[in-house]
């Protein structure tokens, strides 16, 4: 009888309305920040190598603007080469790249006035199969939101954190 | 008192302490992982719908709310969805009605099949223990899925103890005994899955009994039925393992969540994301967030793109940083039994007074519960093969489920799951001091039981050698169990 029952209740249950899961507790893969339309790259730029953004903000006492990515599967020198192949296309020129046993430093210049300059600095302690191998800290123009879509106002997506009051 | 009153007293108690403590949080918010057993349940109800209307099925949704994160087993969502079945919209204070009523269902099951196998002091005992535990009763109306799991390893040990009682007596398992058996099993994997290693080692150990007790045909047999519990074992979890290895593009065979929380646990969380994760979000969210965008970058799955953040987090972890670690875990998970007293109140209906109550009597009673599980881990049970199989599993139970504080972060709910235990080890201790006396009434059946049923009449053949042995394996135990609390002490200090 209790199988009965609860085959009428499984027949039933279409009629009986659809339960609405929230799906809070799965965090949603946000758009990634230079793919997104609302803070692009210098008109030109692009990344060839596999990262990810951790951060972007507007430097409060210089107009700069601060983007900070780690890279992913590549070396060191692959990501410099990448960049200055990417720099370059867009019309910039290189100036007085320099590096320490640390990092690597390249700087860019546009029209004599656009002055970009890349730290890439590898992790310490990887370990051999790592993915993620370093940090590019990138010093460019700054540049306006592009758009008023929804995403552009997603600090996950725009890793524009600074520009937020934290909340939970 | 006569037996059958005794029993009548406890479930009157039980009941009543429980329907009085129902208001207090019976309309209290969703708190931290209940959200996501009702939205698994929820999903899955959908699921029923969508198979019943010969409709089209909803993965995306079943992906995002039944496997999400690759967290938490389903086994709370599965118990769950018969509820929004039949009610969609079931509101907090249905939802809870219905886990209360079925927690004191799966409680009384559990007590009858204990009463028959082990006898009436153990069943009353677990009435008792947890079943008298305010907390305990509270967590019952909750979402978690650590008590249905504590409730359900003691159906397992029940099980195992009959099992051995049979291959004692040269009578291998039949057919229908390893469908129960593994049954069991998955429910208990399916509920929690930290207890896995609870299952894999009591399995471990009857498989060993087996060959230590049985003569060859019947040996034969048992390695037959123990290769169809594992077979039937493997069969229940594999649709969760494969459908959330497919929903997260790994390899899952049950969670996801080792990784990340000893990296909570131990590591260091400015380095959990190759540096610091993305502010704004909780410990637990903000890493997966970051693996899925170097999963999407480098074209690999999330829950390895995990274990190397977790792996890099735990660069600087000392054995001392990880032995202070651990017993600050132990702390969390054993001296604040009632911590979520103040989170699971009902916004109208929660005065101080009972939750001053709740915490007060929570903590004498699992003062007296865990001083009885300490106790049983430091005592060698040398008399009647029967006790020394339910202390040596009893204790390989409670040790499986303390290696938790070792790999995660641990919490005050996750008593619930050994609570059950240790009630059962309360009742072996009140077995063991009875049997000392000059009339040891609470020994003897039916308070205790200690022969297979069917076959009481068999006598078993010279069980000394076996009685040497689990001595033995009972002294192993106590010596690794204080030498790690010692080692983790002098760690800790130095």
């Amino acid at each position: 009888m209790g199988y009965g029952l609860a085959g009428v209740l499984v027949i039933l249950s279409p009629s009986l309305g659809r339960a609405a899961p929230s799906g809070r507790y799965r965090p949603l893969l946000p758009a990634d920040a230079l793919d997104n339309g609302c803070y692009p790259l210098p008109p030109g730029v692009s990344i060839d190598f596999p990262y990810q953004v951790r951060t972007d903000e507007d430097l409060y006492l210089r107009p700069l603007r601060r983007l900070v990515l780690q890279y992913d599967e590549v070396e060191a020198v692959a990501v410099r080469d990448s960049l200055i192949a990417t720099f370059m296309r867009a019309g910039f020129r290189e100036r007085r790249s320099a590096g320490s046993s640390t990092s690597i430093v390249l700087r860019f210049v546009k029209e004599d006035q656009h002055l970009v300059t890349i730290t890439i600095t590898p992790l310490p302690r990887l370990a051999p199969g790592d993915l993620v191998r370093g940090t590019v800290e990138m010093l460019l123009p700054r540049v306006e939101r592009q758009s008023n879509d929804p995403v552009c106002f997603d600090r996950f997506s725009t890793k524009r954190f600074a520009a937020w009051q934290p909340h939970r | 008192m006569a037996r059958p009153k005794v029993f009548t007293v406890l479930i009157v108690a039980h009941v009543v302490l429980k329907v009085s403590l129902f208001p207090y949080m019976s309309s209290a918010p969703l708190h931290g992982d209940e959200r996501y057993y009702f939205d698994s349940a929820r999903a899955l109800s959908n699921l029923v719908r969508d198979i019943a209307s010969l409709g089209t099925v909803d993965v995306g949704e079943l992906q995002r709310n039944v496997v999400g994160n690759g967290w938490f087993m389903p086994g709370n969502g599965i118990v769950l969805t018969p509820l929004f079945v039949v009610d969609p919209g079931a509101g907090i204070t249905t939802i809870r009605l219905y886990l209360g009523v079925l927690t004191t269902l799966l409680l009384l099951f559990t007590v009858m099949r204990v009463r028959e196998v082990l006898g009436d002091l153990y069943a009353a005992m677990l009435l008792v223990f947890p079943g008298l535990i305010p907390m305990w009763l509270l967590f019952s109306f909750g979402g978690w899925s650590d008590l249905v799991a504590g409730l359900l390893i003691v159906l397992l040990l029940a099980e195992l103890v009959k099992w051995t009682r049979a291959l004692r007596l040269n009578i291998p398992p039949t057919c229908r005994d390893a469908v129960r058996m593994a049954l069991i099993a998955g429910a208990v994997v399916y509920s929690r899955s930290s207890a896995s290693l609870l299952v894999a080692v009591m399995g471990a150990m009857v498989m060993s009994f087996c060959v230590v007790a049985l003569r060859r045909r019947a040996l034969f047999h048992a390695i037959l039925a123990g290769s169809l519990v594992a077979a039937i074992f493997g069969a229940l979890l594999a649709p969760w393992s494969l459908f959330a290895s497919h929903a997260l593009d790994s390899t899952v065979v049950t969670t996801t969540s080792v990784p990340t929380s000893l990296a909570v646990a131990f590591g260091n969380p400015d380095e959990l994301c190759y540096g610091p994760c993305d502010p704004t979000s909780t410990q637990w969210f903000t890493p997966v967030r970051y693996a899925r965008e170097v999963a999407r970058a480098t074209g690999t799955g999330e829950v390895g793109v995990l274990q190397q953040m977790s792996s890099y987090s735990r660069h600087g972890t000392t054995p001392k940083s990880y032995a202070q670690a651990v017993l600050d875990g132990f702390s969390r998970y054993a001296l604040h039994p009632a911590a979520f007293s103040r989170d699971v109140r009902s916004p109208d209906h929660s005065p101080e007074a009972v939750h001053t109550f709740v915490v007060a009597t929570t903590n004498l009673l699992w003062l007296i519960l865990a001083g009885c599980g300490a106790i049983l881990l430091l005592t060698v049970v040398r008399g009647a093969v029967d006790a020394q199989i339910v202390s040596l599993l009893t204790k390989l139970g409670i040790t499986s489920l303390l290696t938790q504080p070792f790999v995660h972060v641990a919490g005050s709910r996750y008593w619930t799951s050994v609570a059950p235990l240790c009630g059962i080890g309360a009742a072996l201790l009140v077995h063991l001091t009875a049997a000392r006396r000059p009339h040891p009434r609470l020994a003897r059946p039916p308070w205790t039981k200690a022969e297979h049923r069917s076959y009481s009449g068999d006598a078993p053949t010279d069980e000394s050698p076996l009685r040497r042995c689990l001595t033995a394996i009972q002294a192993v135990q106590v010596i690794l169990a204080v030498v790690i609390a010692v080692s983790l002490v002098l760690f800790a200090k130095e």
